[in-house]
């Protein structure tokens, strides 16, 4: 039992810390099965493309480890001291009607991913039964993507009725996947060892360096992708201490290391789909164990996925006297709807957009950080978080800082200029500072310098104590 | 101190100020009151001491994992 009521857990409202029974080890086995899922095969594969697995594993492992850290400082000091989660979180600097833009980009990305790691559920579902001789090969089979969706759904809502007790449930349950996937790893490691290291990424530019940065860059992006899902999990945990190792660990660890599957079955064996490779490592068996990996990773993923999301949704008036079911039903809907309606297309198009998306938030970051650590020292008025009203500390000009907007604005400009997240096109700094990072700052910076004006004229509740100089600028 | 029976004096309550033209000078707007179990958590966080966020050892942690380590891994990437 988290100990929470089942009000707290199931609302975006502050959790108290007696409340927040989730322990370092519940909390790694939680953040460990959101964090494993088939997008560390598109990872690996992405990275694969222009690195070997040497390298592209070390690169791979710093850069998530470097975004890690980043959505900690961001997300991590507000969620932990006041139970709150990521969107919550931005109001501070957002403003307490502009955290709808980072609202906004939390729903999309998880409802996007959910949706796509939900198909990927169901093809890898329908797979298995094929694999097990319990279904033909046949059209027939594409018919029931649809009907598996939406049982996922359904048990996904009905685990998520007991709230945050509902994901650590879940997560108890899938977290063996993990170490599967580790097998997985091992296997295809210690049979095909001479191959991997002496394999040719098919896609290496002639620069070094730029391959270098994009395998940091690609592990930086991912683990950013974090940001809309980490503070519904953090807020969990009662002290800041609980949650730097198994964020750092347990989040941020699986992802290169599960990752390394897609890198190798990409340079090896051309595919890196497991279910693909470990029948030909393996035989028919391993690769029922695989389908059943992937299967229970994406399962536990979309679960979490939807829980952070539902408590976003909170945030907003209109949802915050519903029941929990009426917000469960909205969140899982789309999904249940593209996995019913419009697989294959949504499956086609939508990851690109999904890219798109992902720009903001190394920006979010960016801007988080200044605001916390720089501008406010640490001092957040709780109070202003869910108050909307003139007057209020974030209240700003009609509950918007247009600082914040610009900051984010301006690192996305600055990340696409670097780099085209669809094309990879990149201007010349890219291979010396990667896009993500050069987005944060710049961001953090036009923050920092909005700010400036915003505290000039009295609004944004900024500590007396702190602007000393900067209140005489 | 309430504890100890100790008589608290009631202050006396304050005559209220003539009312003024309401189109005049209108008042500013009250925020709207907050759900009782989300005033209550608020109060609660209020009335506590702050509460820290990360102590020393979650930042020896942090930049261990978060920079120096990643560092390390970087330099021997490029070097494999």
């Amino acid at each position: 039992m988290t100990g929470a009521s089942p009000q707290a857990d199931e609302s975006a409202w502050p959790l108290l810390p007696k409340e927040r029974t989730w322990g370092a080890a519940r909390l790694t086995l939680t953040l460990a099965t959101t964090a494993a899922a088939t997008w560390c095969y598109l990872i690996g594969e992405s990275v694969g493309s222009y690195l070997g697995f040497i390298k592209g594993g070390l690169a791979l492992g710093a850069g998530c480890m470097i975004g890690m850290v980043l959505v900690l400082l961001a997300c991590g000091p507000a969620c932990v001291r006041f139970g709150i989660d990521s969107i919550a979180a931005t109001k501070p600097q957002f403003g307490s009607r502009g955290w709808v833009v980072p609202a906004a980009l939390q729903a999309v990305s998880i409802i996007g991913w959910n949706s796509l790691l939900i198909i990927f559920f169901a093809k890898s579902a329908v797979q298995l039964c094929v694999t097990l001789g319990l279904l033909d090969l046949g059209w027939r089979n594409t018919a029931l993507v649809p009907a598996l969706t939406v049982i996922a759904c359904a048990i996904i809502f009905l685990a998520l009725r007991r709230g945050a007790t509902g994901v650590s449930m879940v997560s108890n349950i899938l977290v063996a996947h993990v170490f599967i996937g580790l097998w997985m790893l091992y296997l295809l490691v210690s049979r095909r060892w001479p191959e991997l290291v002496a394999a040719q990424p098919p896609n290496a530019s002639p620069d070094r360096l730029w391959n270098y940065t994009t395998g940091i860059e690609l592990g930086i992006g991912a683990t950013l992708s974090w940001w809309p899902y980490i503070g519904a999990m953090i807020r969990m945990a009662p002290s800041g201490r609980t949650i730097v190792l198994p964020v750092m660990l347990g989040m941020a660890a699986p992802v290169p290391l599960l990752s390394l599957i897609g890198l190798a079955g990409s340079l090896v064996l051309k595919s890196s789909d497991p279910t693909e490779w470990l029948r030909v490592v393996g035989g028919p068996a391993y690769a029922i164990v695989s389908l059943t990996f992937v299967t229970a990773a994406n399962f536990g993923t979309t679960t979490a996925g939807i829980y952070a999301s539902a408590i976003g949704l909170r945030n907003f008036a209109v949802l915050q006297k519903r029941t929990w079911t009426t917000l469960l039903l909205i969140t899982i809907a789309p999904v249940a709807l593209v996995g019913i309606f419009i697989p294959e297309l949504f499956f086609a198009k939508f990851g690109n957009f999904l890219a798109l998306i992902g720009v903001a938030f190394a920006p979010m970051c960016g801007v988080q950080i200044v605001d916390y650590f720089v501008l406010r020292r640490g001092r957040i008025d709780l109070r202003a978080i869910y108050v909307d009203a003139p007057g209020q500390a974030y209240y700003f000009w009609r509950g918007i800082n247009p600082a914040a907007m610009i900051a984010l604005a301006a690192g996305c400009i600055t990340y696409i200029g670097l780099l085209n997240p669809l094309s990879y096109a990149s201007a010349a700094a890219y291979r010396y500072l990667t896009a993500s990072l050069p987005a944060a700052a710049a961001a953090g910076l036009v923050y920092f310098l909005g700010s400036l004006l915003v505290i000039r004229s009295g609004r944004g509740g900024y500590p007396r104590s702190l602007p000393g100089r900067l209140r005489q600028w | 101190m309430i504890s100890g029976g100790f008589p608290i004096p009631m202050p006396k309550p304050i005559p209220a100020a003539p009312v003024a033209d309401a189109a005049s000078a209108p008042a500013p707007a009250l925020p709207p009151p907050l759900p009782p179990e989300l005033e209550a958590r608020i109060e609660e966080f209020e009335r506590a001491a702050p509460r820290p966020d990360f102590d020393g050892a979650s930042w020896f942690w942090m930049m261990l994992l978060g920079i120096a380590i990643p560092l390390a891994l970087l330099i021997v990437g490029w070097w494999a």
